[in-house]
């Protein structure tokens, strides 16, 4: 069994993170159905929006996801893509979230 | 109280930056897409304005020119908040009059610095 990825994040976010994994879940199902239909301009799209948020949630490995798959679809390469969609899975199956009072 | 109008199209940063912003006591007013922002903040007045630039239909490069071209309008300060890093990008949302450009991911306690300097910066706060 994989270890798990133990992260901090703050505690204010709490209501939003089941949401928010939630829809990167979907994202690997979309990505996927793209990647086959060959809609890369589609894909940049999300991944661009992935890129961008992760980080804001204390998860800086989703934007870092977000960032590759950006630039595979816009070299239109699903193998890489597909790649980092595993990657993004297997990061979402171990991920558990300690949720930590923040210095304001 | 102090009133900011944020536009970004991804639900997901649109809820974690309205969060934080509301518990740090700003009242803030969401915009989903670019269309007729101009004319929203022609009529709300806000204090700040928070402009993503890839937005649907209307980029936020058209929001922004807009509003920096109309009197009523040309002295909010505005801080785009983009994952687009290229240094074109920035140049050019600084040229079109936008006083800070934050590159998503962002942490939202440098967002609320970002704010409250420019808030600062133009008066709004003491």
């Amino acid at each position: 069994m994989s270890d798990k990825i133990i992260v901090e994040v703050d505690e204010d976010l709490e209501s939003l993170m089941d949401s928010y994994l939630a829809k990167r879940l979907e994202d690997i199902q979309t990505i996927t159905d793209l990647s086959a239909e060959e809609e890369f301009s589609k894909i940049q799209a999300l991944a661009h929006k992935m890129k961008g948020s992760g980080g804001g949630y204390g998860l800086d490995f989703i934007s870092e996801v977000g960032l590759n798959l950006e630039v595979y679809a816009k070299s239109s390469q699903p193998e890489p893509i597909f790649e980092w969609l595993a990657k993004l899975k297997d990061f979402l199956e171990r991920l558990e979230v300690h949720y930590v009072e923040e210095d304001e | 109280m102090i009133k900011i109008v944020y536009f970004e199209d991804e639900e997901s940063i649109a809820a974690l930056a309205e969060k934080k912003l509301q518990k740090a006591g700003y009242k803030v007013l969401l915009r989903v897409n670019g269309v007729n922002g101009f004319e929203f903040v022609k009529e709300e007045q806000p204090d700040l304005i928070l402009l993503d630039i890839m937005m649907p239909v209307v980029d936020g490069f058209s929001v922004l020119a807009a509003i920096k071209e109309d009197e009523e309008t040309a002295s909010i300060p505005i801080i785009i908040l983009s994952a687009l890093g290229d240094k074109s990008d920035v140049i050019k949302g600084i040229e079109l009059g936008a006083d800070d450009y934050l590159l998503k991911p962002f942490h939202p306690k440098t967002m609320l610095q970002r704010v409250e300097q420019a808030l600062r910066s133009a008066g709004k706060l003491v």
